[in-house]
């Protein structure tokens, strides 16, 4: 049930076809995961409380340096040296004081990842690195939660959906090792795939149009052009395999 | 004439190659320690090996930014 304030909230949003006060309802209850508060992740923080989603957990063990404020928009000159989670929880409270943030500053490892996401109903990918990445994709696995991937280097950006036992996941597609470093960017990217990300979520939760699963989006800032691939499950995914296909 | 393929790479730049040069290129990217994947553009399907039928490819490095 929508309190009268929240009607008005949300009145542009509860006006499109599809969405309604019954998907305002379903972002009331809903409790998202998202691992990262740096460039993804301020971008669908931001979108997804302002949306009126119920619970944003958002976990990341970083301090906020100058170098972080060209795209890390939660996060301002005053913040630097601070927790990254806890200038995330004071904005996100700011843009939607309805919206209930758990600001955790821990670094996410095999052996607390399950403990973090808990009883979250899916997994948003805000990461800087592939290691962490395969991680949560394991988890949502084998928690049978969906898991929003993206990712960003200069003016390039990726993104997919993956419902476990549906759709292709992280590892089916991506055959690599763990690399990590630093890497470039300009912070309207991780605006633009962050933004995908969010709709995803919020087309999840609502449980409206058609998911971007099996497909991988590729984004094309230099040149202004999006494309997708068709990508399918890996029978023999170390990640996924073992699912009995559902789709 | 010699068969061409159209190789598009994400990470910009585009050239012509013979159906050989698609195949090294195809395995160079797959053997690449951080991974990345070819796709056949007129299908948009993600491919592991070239068709002598294929027209074009795009070339995928694996990206890992996001904070």
């Amino acid at each position: 049930m929508l309190s009268q304030e929240e009607l008005e909230r949300y009145s542009r949003q509860i006006l499109i076809n599809g969405f309604g006060e019954e998907g305002q309802a379903r972002l009331k209850k809903a409790k998202v995961f998202i691992a990262g508060a740096g460039g993804l992740g301020s971008i669908t923080a931001t979108y997804l409380a302002a949306a009126g989603v119920r619970v944003i957990r958002v976990v990341d063990h970083d301090t906020v340096e100058l170098s972080n404020l060209n795209r890390q928009i939660l996060h301002r000159d005053e913040d630097i040296g601070k927790n990254k989670v806890d200038s995330a929880a004071k904005r996100l409270k700011d843009i939607n004081p309805e919206v209930k943030i758990e600001a955790i500053a821990e670094k996410i490892t095999e052996a607390n990842i399950s403990k973090l996401v808990a009883d979250s109903d899916l997994i948003v990918d805000a990461m800087d690195n592939l290691p962490t990445r395969y991680l949560l994709n394991k988890t949502a696995i084998e928690k049978k939660i969906p898991f929003f991937h993206g990712a960003v280097n200069g003016f390039e950006g990726r993104a997919m959906t993956i419902i476990p036992g549906q759709t292709a996941c992280l590892r089916c597609v991506y055959r690599g090792a763990v690399v990590e470093g630093s890497f470039p960017v300009v912070g309207v990217t991780p605006g633009v795939i962050g933004c995908i990300q969010a709709t995803e979520v919020i087309k999840y939760i609502v449980g409206t149009g058609q998911l971007l699963g099996n497909r991988l989006l590729v984004y094309d800032g230099l040149n202004m052009k999006f494309t997708q691939f068709k990508v399918k499950r890996d029978p023999n995914c170390q990640h996924c395999g073992a699912l009995k296909d559902k789709s | 004439m010699e068969r061409k393929i159209k190789v598009r790479f994400a990470s910009g730049g585009e050239k012509e190659v013979t159906v050989e040069e698609a195949k090294r290129i195809l395995d160079e990217t797959y053997d690449d320690p951080l991974g990345g994947l070819v796709a056949d553009v007129k299908t948009e399907k993600v491919i592991d090996q070239i068709d002598p039928d294929l027209g074009e490819i795009f070339v995928l490095d694996t990206i890992i930014g996001g904070g």
